[in-house]
């Protein structure tokens, strides 16, 4: 019993020598590896490099505001007057707009009947957009740019600049020509009003 | 300790003795120095000039210098233009390298939304001094002997009048990590 004791002591040895012997080759090695890994300059290629704090670009925007946005009923016109409203255009962004109008969505209609003669009262309105100091000084007869309603289906440039943070009002006139035929009496129109505002070029 | 093992030492005693007098072997020799001199190795080395990087605005063609670039704001036609001073070391036989500006994240938000370019030129709008060339996108720098090199390197950032309704608007690009590198190439050219 003591010999196979023995016998068994002395194979034990070798085999935990070999391992602990196997161990520190690989960690040496991992040692190596790291420490290679580490220094850029064990790289065969030179190299430099530096960082300059150049520091953070934004970009700006372009944001008008209308207001009111809502629909605004003008009632009463009869060959050769107009009625008026205000609005209120800010410039909300960070850069200059230019501004342009357009009138989209036509649409006519009769109070008292079946249409007569589609889209006849439109031929027969203008819209002028002016620029005044306050909405109190909007009136009837304003030099603005004015264009019949259907002309102003392509965007029209107003020739107005509105700076960033800057606020105007304007006056919407709607006129009805004063040869207006009978068949446009009773008419309902519609139109929408888009105004835009597009930066000017640096 | 037997007799065997006391002649072995004995031996191993004489053995060492006669190797530890080189002159007592038999056979002549002779040496001589060769003064084959000093093999010192190059330096490549990018390091930003103690002048800080200015940034200018060629937007609307007459360069203006823009005090604070965080009060800045892009819109389509702006042109903005960093410009960082900075001294090349590029010494060694065969020695060429590569010079390029990189800008990690440029390629999203409002950085995707832009056009961006480097480019080197001499100090005070001078021409570059020999050894530098353009290459695509980045320079090559050949060594010279006359190093350090003083050169100033832009980037240059536009975001085109063409961009149109609402994009890019109210974008952020963090600038603080534009890194210039210069790397050498392989002497053989692979």
């Amino acid at each position: 019993m003591t010999e196979r004791r023995d016998t068994a002591r002395h194979r034990a040895v070798p085999a935990s020598a070999s391992r602990r012997l196997a161990v520190a080759i690989a960690l040496l090695t991992a040692a190596v590896l790291a420490g290679a890994l580490a220094t850029g300059g064990t790289y065969a290629l030179l190299s430099s490099s530096t960082t300059a704090p150049a520091g953070t670009v934004r970009s700006g925007s372009a944001k008008l505001v209308v207001t009111p946005t809502g629909s605004v009923d003008l009632q009463g016109l009869v060959p050769g007057s107009s009625v008026v409203t205000s609005v209120l255009l800010r410039n909300d962004g960070t850069v200059p707009l230019a501004l342009s109008g357009a009138a989209t969505d036509l649409s006519a209609a009769w109070d008292d009947g079946p249409a007569r003669s589609s889209g006849a009262s439109l031929d027969e309105l203008r819209l002028r957009i002016t620029p005044v100091d306050r909405a109190a000084d909007c009136r009837a007869g304003l030099g603005g740019l004015t264009q019949y309603l259907r002309a102003w289906a392509t965007p029209t440039p107003t020739g107005d600049v509105l700076a960033k943070g800057a606020s105007r009002p304007y006056c919407v006139e709607v006129l009805l020509d004063a040869d207006a035929p009978t068949i446009v009496q009773g008419a309902v129109d519609g139109f929408t009003l888009t105004v835009t505002g597009t930066q000017v070029r640096p | 300790m037997n007799k065997l093992v006391k002649g072995a030492v004995a031996g191993a005693a004489g053995i060492a003795l006669l190797l530890g007098g080189a002159s007592t072997f038999a056979l002549w020799n002779a040496s001589a120095t060769a003064s084959a001199g000093v093999v010192q190795s190059g330096q490549l080395k990018l390091e930003k000039a103690t002048a800080a990087g200015t940034w200018t605005d060629l937007s609307t063609g007459t360069p203006t210098t823009v005090a604070n670039i965080a009060d800045y704001r892009m819109v389509p036609g702006s042109k903005l233009q960093f410009s960082q001073p900075l001294t090349v070391t590029a010494t060694g036989t065969n020695l060429r390298a590569t010079l390029a500006a990189s800008l990690p994240g440029s390629d999203s938000g409002l950085g995707a939304q832009l056009t961006k370019s480097f480019a080197l030129t001499g100090q005070g709008g001078a021409a570059l001094p020999t050894g530098f060339a353009k290459a695509g996108d980045a320079y090559t720098v050949t060594s010279t002997g006359t190093d350090p090199s003083a050169i100033v390197a832009t980037y240059t950032i536009e975001l085109p009048a063409s961009a149109t309704g609402t994009a890019a608007q109210n974008g952020t690009l963090d600038l603080t990590k534009l890194t210039f590198t210069l790397t050498q190439l392989s002497i053989t050219g692979a």
